[in-house]
């Protein structure tokens, strides 16, 4: 009897020890070895097209400027994003990035007002009759998306407000800027003093029309 | 004689033999087999997600009660349209010789004694997962200064098939759409739309990464999970149609003067978008060809082909543009922006149209296949007339020559009592001119059709249709679809339009193509040697300067695009079409002919060429 019951728990012991070694060696499998799709191959796998930043500009624009993020001196962090864009009239409107420092994209979010920095923000506005902007800040510059203007324009190229001659572009890939003067007929730029509620309040669909 | 070792065996095998057969009649081999419908009633249940609720195409069910009755409502919180595209599919009951369209024979819960042969369950916004859980539905809304927020459970979308069997019914028909908002198409473009192209260039193909892992890892267990449970609720005899979604924008940019461009998306982004769409598709069409295979009565339907050149931002789309603020009806009015109108990116009226279209060829293909005594293959041709008289209730002005025996007077009896055949024509000025090609007496009728979209303008002796329906033959060539398409098989029906005579026509013969069908004047025809010629008139001029000027303000882009635009025109305009003669075939030329609405069952039963007999021994009043 006492011979039986202690090779029942020699046999017990015995495939217990053998699910953990399995249960192990998977583990390992998926750490280090196992290396999920990488993003890229999804994207090749469903034939989905992925630009080149650097040609794309280079084909539709005229490059002024092409500076590393790490290079950067006028990157604001989150306490600074929050005061540029009060100071311009958006204090009532959520910001939010998609990016970190080193040009990862992940989910939306709010900013807190860390001392994080990141290339990117962006906000909506609402102005009072009911126009829609997309706010952003690229490498400390706004740049100023008409919505309500570009979802009814008949043009054959979208309208971007800036406060200069260029435009700021993010490639998180690279993890660069570009500073472009695009071609017109991919972007057609309009240059106001400075984009803040005031100025944004007054660019009606109807007044950029006439410009 | 058998030693006992080998009774042993033997009676060893047929215990086992025994055995075997008592378990399989206790536990039978599960069979996915087809059962007969037995009810009489035709029913059609319409499950998915807005794409099937028709999401963004008013009316909506319920949506005219005041608020407080509004926002209890499933169907408007739902937004289920009274022109849904599972609510435009027929179903005809050959014993009652009826024809049913679904939206007018909708379950109402109000009234259940009412006749009833379409369930509508679909919703907007609904998931897989919504067809056998609820789905919560938040509305935000301010009416007369009043605000409502709250939510509502919609039901799950099977228990539907709980109230058609406590209706004594059976479904015969299953329709979806589903998938989409599991991977979130809505949802990617408006955070595409409200970025910049150009200042973030990489962020839309980082959003379809995320989406394609969704979909790799997701959507396609819980689709292929959900049209089991469909199979499994519904019951056997139900045939599941799952369709397809359409590419949702123009690969184009369309520049108009009347039309917005669609530069909430770049033209990179489209691509990708309608890439993905075809992504989606292929995956469920791979899971109901799996299904298939386990004898499961489910079918896939594409409608790529019937949206093509009509998505979002193209001249005529069948889908409808972004809004970046809430319409009226949506649900959600108040709440933190961007609050996009659910009605973007969804098909429209047209679109809905089209998707019934598609979805109903199903139908038709496969009642011939359950009824096959119902569509006969063939009709022996008859040499000599009937005896009977068929006597017109409306008899057409008629130029010569006159009808010469009785099947010509049965061809004009049909299109001249159209209605109750399912076809209403409005704002007709017919004159149907009878060209007897042949000169001989022939037993069957060949149409041809005309125009396949939206009404063209200041065309005299054309086909074509009052809004958006209308009959299409199969595609070919351009992109799009030819408006006039000769062609004669079982499944279609075609009209032959705005004859002239052979001395009108010009010496050049323009073509046109299905883009540029707004600028056609004038459509001819003409019967030469064995041939029928088609050919359409185009005339571009007038628009030409309007689009070129829209290219640049720079002279020489400007001869550029005149010098792409004249080219491209020239090589459409060497478009024509020829089609021989059948002598089988009896042609019928009208002219100035609207088609509104069709119930396709009748409308097939009056046309195709094998079913003339059929109809007029079933319709025509004789004497």
């Amino acid at each position: 009897m006492k011979k039986k019951s202690t090779r029942v728990l020699l046999t017990t012991l015995v495939c217990v020890v053998c699910v953990a070694l399995i249960a192990v060696v998977i583990a390992i499998f998926y750490k280090f070895i196992y290396s999920p799709p990488a993003d890229e191959d999804l994207l090749e796998k469903y034939g989905i097209e992925e630009i080149n930043a650097e040609e794309y500009f280079q084909e539709n624009s005229e490059i002024v400027a092409k500076i590393p993020v790490e290079d950067s001196k006028t990157i604001n962090n989150e306490k600074e994003a929050l005061n540029n864009y009060a100071d311009r009239g958006f204090s009532e409107c959520t910001i939010l990035t998609n990016y970190d420092i080193d040009g990862n994209f992940g989910e939306t979010a709010e900013i807190t007002g860390s001392s994080e920095k990141h290339p990117y923000y962006e906000t909506i506005f609402v102005t009072s009759n009911n126009e829609l902007w997309n706010i952003m800040e690229v490498n400390g510059t706004i740049i100023a998306n008409p919505l309500s203007y570009n979802e009814q324009s008949t043009r054959g190229a979208p309208l971007l407000v800036t406060e200069a001659d260029t435009v700021t572009s993010y490639d998180n890939k690279a993890n660069v800027f570009y500073e472009t003067i695009p071609n017109e007929n991919e972007v057609i730029v309009i240059t106001v003093e400075r984009i803040d509620a005031e100025t944004l309040e007054n660019l009606t669909v109807e007044e950029i029309d006439k410009l | 004689m058998m030693n006992k070792k080998s009774i042993r065996l033997f009676s060893r095998i047929l215990s086992l033999i025994l055995v075997f057969l008592m378990y399989v009649s206790i536990f039978p081999v599960p069979v996915s087999t087809k059962a007969a419908n037995t009810s009489s009633d035709r029913v059609i249940v319409g499950l998915g997600d807005s794409f099937s609720s028709g999401e963004g195409i008013e009316p909506f069910y319920d949506q005219d009660l005041p608020i407080e009755q509004r926002i209890k409502s499933q169907d408007w919180l739902a937004h289920r349209s009274e022109k849904a595209w599972s609510g435009l599919l027929t179903l005809n009951d050959n014993e009652k010789k009826v024809c049913y369209i679904m939206n007018q024979n909708k379950y109402d819960e109000q009234h259940p004694e009412y006749e009833t042969h379409w369930y509508f369950a679909a919703t907007s916004g609904a998931e897989t997962i919504h067809l056998y859980s609820e789905q919560g539905k938040k509305y935000h809304l301010e009416v007369n200064g009043k605000a409502y927020k709250g939510s509502e459970n919609i039901a799950k979308q099977l228990e539907i098939f709980e109230t058609v069997k406590k209706n004594n019914q059976k479904a015969d028909y299953v329709t979806l759409t589903l998938g989409g908002n599991d991977v979130g198409f809505t949802e990617v473009i408006i955070s595409i739309a409200k970025t910049s192209f150009y200042v973030t260039p990489y962020k839309s193909t980082q959003i379809f990464r995320e989406k394609l892992t969704m979909l790799e890892m997701a959507t396609v267990k819980s689709l292929e999970l959900a049209y089991r449970k469909i199979h499994e609720t519904a019951g056997t005899q139900a045939s599941i149609i799952v369709a397809g979604y359409p590419h949702l924008f123009n690969p184009t940019v369309n520049i108009s003067s009347s039309s917005p461009t669609g530069l909430l998306i770049n033209l990179r982004e489209r691509l990708a978008v309608n890439n993905c769409v075809d992504i989606l598709n292929n995956q469920i069409q791979s899971i109901v060809e799996k299904l298939q295979k386990e004898n499961i009565d489910i079918h896939y339907v594409s409608v790529v082909k019937e949206f093509a050149g009509h998505g979002a931002y193209s001249l005529y789309p069948y889908i409808n543009p972004i809004h970046l603020f809430p319409k009226d009806q949506d649900i959600k009015q108040i709440g933190d922006f961007p609050n996009p109108s659910a009605y973007s990116i969804h098909p429209n009226e047209k679109g809905a149209e089209a998707y019934a279209r598609c979805v109903q060829a199903k139908i038709d293909e496969l009642e011939k296949q359950k009824y096959p005594d119902k569509f006969p293959e063939n009709v022996p041709s008859q040499t000599n007339p009937p005896q009977t008289t068929v006597i017109f209730t409306q008899p057409p002005p008629l130029t010569s020559p006159q009808p010469t025996n009785n099947w010509q007077s049965a061809a004009i009896d049909l299109i001249c009592n159209a209605p109750d055949y399912g076809l209403e024509l409005t704002d007709v000025n017919m004159s149907a001119e009878l060209i007897d090609v042949t000169g001989d007496y022939i037993p069957e009728i060949f149409f041809c059709t005309g125009i396949g979209a939206t009404s063209i303008p200041s065309i005299s002796g054309y086909f074509y249709y009052n809004g958006s329906k209308y009959v299409k033959g199969t595609m070919s060539g351009n992109n799009g679809y030819f408006p006039i398409l000769p062609y004669k098989s079982g499944n279609q029906t075609i009209f032959l339009t705005g004859f002239r005579n052979p001395e009108d026509i010009p010496d050049e013969i323009p073509g046109f193509s299905s883009y540029w069908h707004s600028y056609i004047t004038t459509c001819q025809l003409s019967c030469s040697g064995s041939n029928i010629n088609f050919t359409v008139v185009a005339d571009y001029s007038e628009y030409r300067d309007e689009l070129i000027g829209f290219y640049s303000e720079d002279e020489e882009e400007i001869a550029q695009a005149e010098q792409m635009w004249d080219s491209y025109c020239e090589e459409i305009e060497d478009f024509y079409y020829t089609h021989p003669i059948d002598p089988n075939c009896y042609y019928v030329f009208l002219n100035n002919v609207t088609l509104t609405t069709c119930s396709t069952e009748a409308y097939k039963a009056a046309f195709i060429p094998f079913d003339v007999q059929e109809a007029v021994n079933q319709y025509a009043t004789y004497s």
